[in-house]
């Protein structure tokens, strides 16, 4: 634009001037506008356009494991991934399982009392990580617990009350220090007859770390897992945002007490309000105290682990629900590399303070302290 | 914008704010303000119109049951039954459970209602899976970006 001496074009060129001031902050505006629909209308719309459509979702649900898994990939070859996942699922299963015959598992507790069983590397990495962790929690998580889970009825889900003269016979066989592991040869032996291995406190964090790393080699930028209810997640949503994860709560199983956003780690929950049975009034919960051969009589409701390991999250899940509040805490600020939430018999909510910003309740009212 | 220089001095127009100049400005942020609201409910309306929760059973991974649960107005009760017993299925308005089971653990009678998307009962002797799902009116199912949550662990 050009002006000119006289003073008609000034007041042109004035007026221009207030125009194109005006013009820019409308433009302002008109973009903060469209703005508005883009920012809201993105997660709505995202899963029709864009990134959803350049990269396939694909979900895989079955029963496996006793338990129901979903498994669901975002990625180029979202399919496959989650058909590589599923059958590893299944590979582990027939590896790790009590209650197939042909198992590993099930070949060591056949041989128990007699002699030594080869494995695999990969069984017997597993019973070496969960040996670690009884070491760890002094006990509190247990894989030799099998014996005590039969004459509870949990292996067979016919319940029922055992006298304290079968728990006090069977409780012997309960010491996860007798099992005899052989580095070099690869041999897992379980040197007293009756002694039997229940990977199931181990053997979900497990594979869900195995079906994340089989996952990784298919070009997959995110995935959800949900096996049987531990939880892992890896990448974000297609919008770009975290993943939501639900805490059950406890107290009232179909509603939950709160939502953690997340990504690449598992969230893995145990508690006594989905497996137990009631009898005389009295409610057997499926989590065994190893010192004493009965249902944890725990302050706490349930337990869940936040961490990038799911075999560490599964087997301390377990582990912190036997110990209760106090040594469960004590345990968290020992160590520091997970994350924790705690819920107590009486509702309150107690959470390691990593989870400040990432972990908020559900229900406001109710009371959640975070702990150093 | 591009303003001749004249013998070395800036040329600056001079101009005071006048009532026009509010008019003008008010009237581009009405415009904008009720663009956005126009833009908010359309927005709002198609989210919350064109989906619904639909119950879905599955037996051994085969469909058996759907309901429609926004148009559920009084109890529905659906049995089934597979070699090893019986699980009757309870839909209300909005919400569904596992009303009864023969399985021993009884793990989906404990489980409760279903209230949202995402939400399953499961029973796994039977091989049973309850799922509410989120349908929008193509019938394919809908991304419920307003779900409270992705997963649950438990």
């Amino acid at each position: 634009m050009t002006c000119r001496r006289s003073i008609v074009s000034a007041k042109v060129a004035a007026v221009k001037y207030r125009a194109c001031v005006l013009l820019v902050f409308s433009a302002f505006l008109l973009s903060g506008c469209r703005l508005i629909p883009n920012q809201s209308g993105s997660s709505a719309a995202a899963s029709s356009t864009g990134t959803a459509s350049s990269a396939a979702t694909a979900t895989a649900d079955f029963f496996a494991m006793d338990t129901y898994m979903s498994i669901t990939a975002n990625g180029t070859d979202a399919q496959a991934a989650v058909n590589a996942a599923q059958a590893e699922v299944y590979t582990l299963e027939n590896e790790l399982s009590r209650n197939l015959p042909a198992s590993e598992i099930s070949k060591i507790n056949a041989q128990s009392g007699l002699l030594p069983v080869t494995v695999s590397q990969e069984t017997f990495d597993i019973i070496a990580d969960a040996v670690s962790y009884s070491e760890k929690t002094n006990g509190a998580f247990d894989i030799t617990i099998a014996p005590v889970m039969d004459i509870w009825g949990f292996t067979d889900s016919k319940f029922r009350v055992p006298s304290a003269s079968e728990i006090q016979a069977v409780l012997p066989l309960v010491n996860w220090q007798k099992i005899i592991l052989d580095k070099t040869k690869l041999t897992v032996e379980l040197p007293v007859k009756g002694m039997a291995l229940d990977l199931g406190g181990i053997a979900k964090g497990y594979s869900s770390d195995k079906v994340q790393a089989v996952m990784r080699g298919y070009n997959i930028t995110s995935a959800l897992i949900s096996l049987g209810g531990n939880v892992a997640v890896f990448g974000t949503k297609a919008d770009g945002s975290l993943w939501k994860i639900a805490i059950t709560d406890p107290a009232a199983p179909d509603s939950y007490i709160g939502v953690l956003n997340a990504t690449d780690v598992s969230v893995i929950t145990s508690g006594g309000y989905e497996r137990n049975f009631i009898q005389n009034g009295i409610t057997y919960i499926h989590i065994m105290d190893p010192a004493l051969g009965t249902p944890v009589k725990s302050d706490l409701l349930s337990v869940s682990i936040v961490s990038a390991d799911g075999v560490q999250g599964d087997s301390l899940s377990t582990a912190l629900f036997v110990m209760g509040k106090d040594k469960a805490i004590a345990y968290w600020q020992a160590h520091k590399d997970f994350a924790c939430i705690l819920v107590t018999s009486t509702g309150e909510v107690f959470a390691s303070t990593e989870l400040r910003n990432t972990f908020s309740l559900m229900d406001t009212k109710r009371s959640l302290t975070f702990f150093n | 914008m591009n303003l001749e220089k004249k013998k070395g001095t800036a040329y600056v127009p001079q101009y005071r704010f006048c009532r026009f100049d509010a008019a003008v400005i008010l009237l581009v942020v009405l415009i904008a303000a009720a663009a956005a609201l126009w833009i908010f409910q359309t927005t709002q309306k198609s989210i919350t119109a064109t989906s619904h929760l639909e119950a879905v059973l599955t037996v051994s991974g085969e469909e058996v049951w759907r309901s429609n649960l926004s148009d559920v107005t009084s109890p529905q009760t659906h049995k089934v039954t597979v070699s090893a017993g019986s699980l009757t299925v309870l839909a209300e308005a909005g919400k569904v459970c596992v009303a009864s089971s023969d399985c021993p653990d009884q793990i989906c009678v404990h489980t409760g209602w279903l209230t949202s998307a995402g939400q399953t009962a499961v029973c796994l002797p039977f091989k049973v899976v309850l799922k509410v799902i989120s349908v929008d009116s193509q019938g394919s199912i809908a991304k419920d970006t307003s779900a409270l949550y992705d997963a649950i662990s438990k």
